[in-house]
């Protein structure tokens, strides 16, 4: 049998026993409710971030594969067309050649370093001297503009002499460093655009140098001091 | 006939109105506990089964980031071919005497032996020729051809002058 409480009345008992439960019922669905809706948004919030980077790298890999192709055709190009190093050698090699396929005598080649005025492009001066008909110096000049690495003809100071035309040509042969970073792998890729592309076609069409792989003439010794 | 006894005594007695007030709260306190379970079990099961399609989504993510890693080379090959191509757009506009060459020649052409072009300056901007031309005729086909073509902004007879051997020496300007 219930004993009445020397304190408190059989009102306020009750009144607390009801109340009690309704209250902590009250602060726990505010306490997990704050708490779980925090963790859940949490949750989402990663669900979104890692729904995002699926669909870039999904796209990224997707695009990887056909820019793979155009890459294992064209790079080759593209790097020889704008080398990393010092382009000159190779520019001489290949006015030298082209010189010869066009009749025409090349002398006093000369190669400088020269400021580059364009932002991350190296740029170097080559002067040299052509003879030969007016027509085939004219074809020679128009060649430099078809050669790859890229070269501009700058300046043709030209002048007629007993058994031909001279031209004293200003040639500048261009090189860029490689980029320093490379983009996060979460990074999206683009594909090529539209001026992209027509750069590329028409930088596919450049003549390109010959380089010469000499073999050894004969079998290598693999005992060069045995007998 | 039932008759209502209460037997307690009327200090455990509450009063009629307190009684339904509390009978109220106490109905509120179930509700709000009901709802609290409901909202504690769909607030589990939806967090687990977010934890299951994060840790799906992770593993499809590494497996890509395993399948680009693998074509790293690849990537890092058309990040340099784009970066090429940028500059070789920028050296494409880059003025070249090329384009004042094939302008000029085709007037050039005109001055051929016994004429002679003493000296011919070509850049990217102006074009400064010299010549012998020893005939009037040559000479007046050759100016009134740069006259009548629309290929040059401005062209300059800067001196001309003759001489009974070489015939007229002509120093022109084109722009």
């Amino acid at each position: 049998m219930k004993t009445q409480s020397k304190f408190i009345t059989e009102s306020a008992r009750q009144t607390i026993n009801s109340a009690v439960p309704l209250i902590i019922a009250v602060i726990l669905l505010l306490v997990v409710g704050k708490f779980g809706i925090s963790k859940i948004s949490e949750v989402k919030n990663d669900i979104n971030k890692t729904k995002v980077d699926q669909t870039i790298l999904t796209q990224k890999l997707k695009l990887l594969q056909v820019l793979d192709k155009i890459v294992k055709t064209n790079g080759g190009v593209v790097f020889t067309a704008l080398p990393d190093k010092n382009s000159s050698l190779i520019v001489i090699s290949q006015l030298k050649l082209m010189a010869i396929k066009s009749g025409i005598l090349v002398s006093g080649v000369k190669s400088s370093s020269a400021l580059s005025v364009l932002p991350g492009i190296n740029e170097a001066g080559i002067t040299f001297s052509v003879f030969g008909s007016r027509e085939k110096v004219f074809e020679f000049i128009k060649i430099i503009s078809n050669i790859a690495p890229v070269s501009h003809v700058v300046k043709i100071s030209l002048t007629e002499e007993i058994g031909g035309t001279r031209a004293d040509l200003n040639v500048k042969t261009y090189w860029t460093d490689l980029p320093k970073n490379i983009p996060a792998i979460t990074k999206p890729i683009t594909d090529l655009s539209t001026t992209e592309r027509e750069t590329l076609s028409r930088i596919s069409t450049l003549i390109q140098p010959e380089f010469t792989t000499l073999a050894p003439s004969t079998e290598i010794n693999p005992i060069p001091f045995g007998e | 006939m039932p008759i209502k006894l209460n037997l307690l005594p009327p200090e455990l007695m509450v009063s009629k109105s307190l009684g339904s007030t509390l009978k109220t709260i106490r109905a509120l306190g179930i509700i709000a506990i009901s709802l609290f379970v409901i909202m504690a079990l769909g607030m589990t099961a939806f967090f687990v089964i977010s934890r299951i399609t994060l840790v799906n989504l992770n593993s499809k993510v590494e497996a890509l980031k395993t399948n680009i890693k693998a074509q790293e080379t690849s990537e890092q090959q058309v990040f340099l071919l784009k970066d090429r191509l940028a500059k070789l757009e920028i050296l494409e506009n880059n003025a070249t005497a090329v384009v004042n060459l094939s302008s000029i020649e085709p007037f050039i052409a005109r001055i051929s032996p016994p004429s002679t072009l003493t000296q011919l300056v070509i850049s990217p901007t102006a074009i400064d020729i010299s010549a012998n031309i020893q005939t009037n005729s040559v000479l007046t086909n050759f100016l009134d051809s740069l006259r009548s073509s629309k290929a040059f902004k401005s062209v300059v007879l800067s001196s001309i002058s003759l001489n009974p051997i070489i015939g007229y020496s002509l120093e022109l300007n084109i722009k």
